[in-house]
């Protein structure tokens, strides 16, 4: 990558870190690169339903996260479409949960994504998504 | 008991219980009844991503927590197999969104189907969610 590249990278990086929600939860960039992103997080005890499970939107919005900056990585400015979720397995508090995004399919302004949230100390897999999004004109940074 | 009893009870049971993660989103169950649940969400600055509207997490969270509900309204207990989130228009912050969730097919077995609808105060849709639902046998509520 070029020195140009690296640099609107890590801006287009920086602007994505300042998401609130993101935030909020904890959750943390691990790691991000054209079509791809990876985080992370550290399943609280108010991140457990009744049952003593994690939220299943807590674990969607994990996956949410990595499938936004690998939608945004390019720097052109990408909204969701529609997610499809399949929970395979339930979490538990302590846990970190580890969420991958990766770009199945670009084709003008819609993109096809990947997304796996997985115990993080195992791997075992705990939910399994696929998502599409809209690419729009304008650019995340200048 | 009635069935609208049960259901009024389950919930006061399933709010107890998921308090912190109530409070965590800033959900607040508005009704429920057999196979119905409704909850509302004003979008706080805490719950918006970079574009300052409401995440799509959020978004998700609202409508499987409203499913969620909806499903276990008869006093049975469950978790989410499957949904499919469609995102419609955004929600930009201080907008007040209401899930309605519902049972649209339960014939007795393990899994049932269910629909929940997201709309602003303008009664705008700004997501639908459709989703499988698998009961645990167990009950919410000691009858």
């Amino acid at each position: 990558m070029s020195d140009n590249n690296q640099e609107r990278r890590q801006a287009i990086v920086a602007h994505m870190e300042k998401d609130p929600w993101g935030n909020h939860l904890g959750a943390v960039m691990e790691e991000v690169r054209d079509g791809y992103a990876r985080f992370s997080l550290k399943v609280k005890p108010e991140f457990l339903n009744f049952h003593g499970m994690t939220h299943g939107g807590l674990i969607f919005s994990l996956g949410d996260l990595a499938f936004a900056a690998a939608g945004n990585s390019y720097g052109q400015v990408a909204v969701a479409l529609e997610v499809k979720i399949n929970f395979v397995k339930a979490g538990k508090l302590g846990e970190c949960l580890i969420a991958e995004a990766e770009e199945v399919s670009l084709n003008g302004p819609i993109g096809l994504f990947d997304i796996i949230v997985k115990d993080g100390e195992t791997g075992e897999l705990i939910a399994k998504s696929q998502a599409t999004l809209y690419r729009k004109r304008e650019t995340l940074i200048a | 008991m009635n069935q609208i009893e049960l259901a009024k009870a389950v919930g006061d049971r399933l709010c107890e219980g998921d308090q912190k993660l109530m409070e965590l989103l800033g959900i607040e169950l508005i009704e429920i009844a057999p196979g119905r649940s409704v909850n509302r969400l004003t979008v706080r600055d805490d719950l918006v991503n970079i574009a300052n509207v409401c995440q799509g997490g959020i978004l998700f969270s609202l409508a499987d927590h409203a499913l969620a509900y909806a499903c276990m309204s008869m006093n049975v207990a469950g978790a989410t197999l499957n949904a499919n989130m469609t995102y419609t228009r955004p929600a930009p912050l201080g907008d007040t969104l209401t899930a309605t969730a519902e049972v649209t097919f339960d014939g007795g077995g393990r899994t049932m189907t269910g629909r929940v609808e997201i709309v602003n105060q303008d009664g705008t849709i700004i997501a639908q969610m459709t989703g499988v639902w698998n009961k645990i046998q167990e009950q919410i509520v000691h009858v």
